[in-house]
């Protein structure tokens, strides 16, 4: 686990998953700013993945987290910021497959890795079925967690974590939706998985 | 013709939240964009003796830093749009050196990242002189102060004679103290704004439920024309009242795009949302309640005391939608109390005043039927009111209170319920049912919609309201596509835009019931340009094209009119929840609600029931496990994030089943729609807190029913 990624958790196991981002984080170079024109370019450190197929190469401040990173540099808005602490799941993409909250991931945790964001999911015009499924079946509101919910439920359909609707509410209790989408969202999972 | 009004139409805005496309606030895309930081006082009362800015100011990247020795000078602004004080802290930030409440902004810093903000946030140094604070809710020398009214409405009144009533004799009288916390409304969206100068003009990306009111305090505080101020916000990531009405960060950021030259965007962070934009304040409320022998309801007298600020003038409403409005009682009283306190100005919380009004009432009137040896159900079915609104007098529009009460019911297996506490069991659980009853007003505001229909036949309808998540972008284009009578795919629903014609803010549940109105109104005048006064569809379309002109305009408007003298307008509806409970952990499952709600109109059967099924869901959360903890010694908020201050997930909810009796309110509004965003809220605590009486005999008249309040 110490050289994963943290994955999203239902909120009763998140301190445990702080405490492994944390692990990482202590491993990763530090340097200084991320702004050329007010630091100097050795205090950059320099990032290259894969963001929703494209390679992307960037100078980056060592802080910048990756959600700030998507949203910031990358004008990819989609990958909510919620809580940045770990506790809401809005900010969940996948890193290799795998879900990961990207307000607990580094940046720089993601040299050489693959990172989807909620604007990767569909093919072009194409939604994705976990997509359709949420219009259909009205799977939020307001929609400021759905992307993070999106994320975490096409990982749960992956992990095989969709065998019963208690199954697929504990494996997405870390997604926090204040609008209380839940019984759609948990409708929604279910027809993606053929339930 | 087919019509869209009635149909489950999937949201139109659906294909942009789930791509990621729709923006908030925070993501604007501006060029240059530069973060502020804000810091806040770690004390309560007090005064700041200096600020040291010097070593964050030499910090990588920072522009400047806005304390109050070097800020901008505003004006301060005098609403015209509300009587006595603002539900909100009206103190314009960095204004002195005084402290009212922990958490109060005290600097903001900016610079070009947000990183290197952050960071030089951290440098910045105060040093405050404290005061004794006064933080205790419940302490003997708490001041109380009245406060007349609430939108006109008197906040203390009595009618006929309670006291002679409560001591008629041979009547059963129950009174009671009931608690609710202080909440935070926690939507998802953290609350933001960017804020850009352009000469003369300032354009604010702003996550709030009311452009209009937003642009108006920023102009009239910046000394601006209005109409060279635009606020701009097309989705709200939730807000439930917290963005209801303008906060200081808003002010702040605005104040930092000034003086730095530079726009600006400010992202409060989590924590920062527990103390600068508002809470749910916490109250203590007195029901007393008496009835004959035969179940007659003869006396209710509801006392409500909350927590205010020193910077800020709301008050929670607890008996204005409760007390006043659900049983038909000679003799009723209802007063408020406001115990101010150096702690954050509380605001409008999702059904203010009747969501903890309605579990102290409603829990009352459960204890009283049960001194009575009356069924809960019965003892609502005999007394509630069933064609005079209590307070007023004025007939109901249309009320099928009953309805909900007996199809909610049936639906919900109530006749199986033994009445004795503790007497259902299943696998070792005990199980407890219960009910209340939900209740909010009909609410109607003013506003103008434009409507322009082009030679193609697609439609543009424009006006400043909101859509918070409710479904408003759907509903309204459904509204517009019958009332115009094309389809629903050729109409575009344009809101959140200050520069749109003025729409209501999003509060109160108001947003359908005013702009269908507005809508309705428009088609017409636009039917009426065409010379076409009952076309509908394609010969609006034909008539557009006939004038050679790419489209055709109209304006329409609505507002209140003396139907409101003449009825009271009033939701109401019925909740019944089974609950579960391990006899040695007792911790409260909500295993099945069933709720019906009788709100007028139901315009989208889907998105309707997605909002009640959420404020159903926020209701659970009320009810067992939200609570905000401000430290009774240093005033600072204790469980400042969404791991310590817990909102329901997923795991915790089981099955919801919401119906309405969807029968049109006849004289509310053109399409009579009484609008359905908080009553769902109401009355779930109090079902849930019988349901525990039920379940344990144990009365819990304190919220959140935390285990060791049932043991």
């Amino acid at each position: 686990m110490s050289d994963e990624p943290t994955t999203t958790v239902s909120r009763r196991e998140f301190v445990a998953g702080s405490l492994a981002a944390g692990a990482v984080i202590a491993g990763a170079p530090f340097a200084h700013a991320d702004d050329s024109n007010v630091a100097p370019a050795s205090e950059l450190h320099k990032v290259s993945f894969k963001i929703n197929g494209k390679e992307q190469s960037l100078q980056i401040d060592p802080r910048s987290t990756l959600l700030d990173t998507l949203r910031e540099s990358l004008s990819l808005n989609g990958t909510k910021k919620g809580c940045d602490h770990g506790q809401c799941g809005a900010c969940t993409v996948h890193v290799d497959g795998q879900r990961v909250l990207s307000c607990l991931t580094l940046a720089a945790q993601v040299d050489g890795r693959e990172v989807t964001s909620v604007e990767g999911l569909a093919s072009g015009e194409d939604l994705h079925p976990m997509q359709q499924a949420f219009i259909k079946h009205d799977a939020f509101q307001c929609g400021y967690c759905t992307s993070g919910q999106l994320m975490s439920a096409v990982a749960c359909v992956k992990e095989g974590h969709c065998g019963s609707a208690d199954e697929v509410k504990e494996y997405m209790s870390g997604n926090l939706c204040r609008c209380d989408a839940y019984p759609n969202i948990v409708s929604a999972i279910l027809e993606v998985a053929g339930k | 013709m087919q019509t869209a009004v009635g149909k489950p139409l999937d949201r139109v805005d659906g294909k942009l939240k789930v791509t990621g496309g729709a923006r908030y606030a925070a993501e604007a895309p501006v060029q240059g964009v530069a973060f502020a930081t804000i810091v806040q006082s770690t004390i309560a009362r007090g005064k700041i003796k200096s600020i040291d800015v010097a070593a964050a100011k030499a910090a990588p990247g920072v522009i400047d830093i806005l304390t109050p020795n070097n800020k901008p000078t505003l004006k301060a602004y005098q609403p015209d749009f509300m009587k006595g004080g603002m539900p909100a802290e009206m103190r314009l930030p960095l204004s002195d050196m005084e402290v009212n409440h922990a958490g109060q902004h005290v600097a903001v810093v900016v610079a070009r990242t947000l990183e290197q903000s952050r960071y030089a946030a951290s440098l910045v140094k105060i040093d405050y002189e404290a005061q004794p604070a006064a933080l205790d809710f419940n302490s003997p020398d708490a001041q109380v102060k009245l406060t007349p009214d609430f939108f006109g409405e008197a906040l203390t009144e009595e009618i006929g004679n309670v006291d002679t009533a409560l001591r008629e004799v041979d009547s059963v009288m129950h009174e009671a103290a009931y608690n609710t916390p202080h909440e935070s409304h926690n939507p998802m969206e953290p609350s933001a704004t960017i804020a850009v100068f352009e000469g003369d003009r300032l354009t604010v990306y702003d996550s709030t439920q009311w452009v209009m009111g937003t642009r108006a305090i920023i102009a009239d505080s910046l000394g601006m024309p209005r109409e060279n101020v635009r606020v701009i916000c097309p989705f709200v990531g939730g807000a439930f009242g917290c963005k209801g009405f303008i906060w200081p960060h808003t002010i702040l950021a605005v104040m930092a795009a000034k003086q730095c030259n530079v726009p600006v965007k400010l992202v409060l962070t989590r924590a920062q949302m527990f103390t600068s934009c508002g809470h749910r304040p916490m109250t203590r409320q007195t029901i007393s309640v008496a009835a004959r022998r035969d179940g007659t309801v003869t006396a209710i007298r509801h006392v409500a005391r909350m927590q205010g600020s020193r910077v800020g003038g709301f008050v929670e409403p607890c008996g204005m939608g409760t007390t006043r409005a659900i049983y038909d009682v000679p003799n009723l009283a209802w007063k408020h109390e406001v115990v101010p306190l150096d702690l954050p100005e509380p605001t409008f919380m999702r059904a203010p005043g009747e969501c903890p009004g309605s579990f102290a009432l409603e829990s009352a009137i459960d204890e009283l039927a049960s001194k009575l040896g009356l069924d809960p159900l019965e003892i609502r079915l005999k007394n509630h009111a069933k064609t005079k609104f209590p307070a007023t007098g004025l007939p109901f529009s249309s009320n099928y209170l009953a309805e909900c009460y007996t199809t909610a019911a049936e639906k919900f297996g109530w006749s199986k319920r033994d009445p004795k506490p503790k007497s259902m069991t299943e696998n070792g659980m005990l199980i407890g049912y219960g009910m209340a009853t939900a209740t909010f007003p009909g609410n109607r505001f003013g506003g103008a919609a434009r409507i322009r229909m082009m030679n193609d036949g697609r439609v543009v309808v424009s006006t400043a309201a909101h859509d918070v998540g409710t479904g408003a972008y759907t509903v309204l284009t459904q509204i517009a596509a019958d009332a115009l009578g094309v389809d629903p795919s050729l109409v575009k629903m344009e809101l959140g835009d200050s520069i749109l014609p003025p729409g209501p803010l999003a509060g109160g549940s108001n947003t359908t019931a005013t702009v269908s109105g507005m809508i309705v109104n428009a088609a017409q005048e636009l039917a009426k340009t065409l010379g076409k006064p009952d076309g509908k569809g394609d010969e609006l379309v034909q008539a557009v094209k006939a004038t050679g002109k790419p489209f055709v305009e109209a304006m329409g408007s609505s507002a209140p009119g003396p139907e409101m003298a003449q009825h009271a307008f009033h939701s109401f509806g019925a909740h019944f929840v089974q609950i579960a409970i391990d006899p040695l952990m007792p911790r409260v499952q909500v295993r099945r609600v069933v709720s019906m709600f009788d709100v007028g109109r139901i315009i989208n059967p889907k998105t309707a029931r997605s909002q009640g099924v959420g404020s159903i869901v926020m209701g659970i959360g009320m009810a067992l496990t939200e609570q905000t903890h401000y430290d009774l010694r240093t005033g600072r908020t204790i469980n400042d994030n969404l791991a310590d201050y817990a909102v329901p997930v997923n795991a915790d909810i089981g099955d919801i089943e919401v119906m309405f009796t969807d029968k049109p309110d006849p004289y509310f509004n053109p399409m009579g729609v009484r609008g359905l965003g908080e009553i769902g809220i109401t009355g779930i605590a109090a079902a849930i807190a019988n349901a525990v009486y039920h379940a344990t005999g144990v009365r819990v008249r304190e919220l959140p029913i935390s285990p060791h309040k049932i043991i």
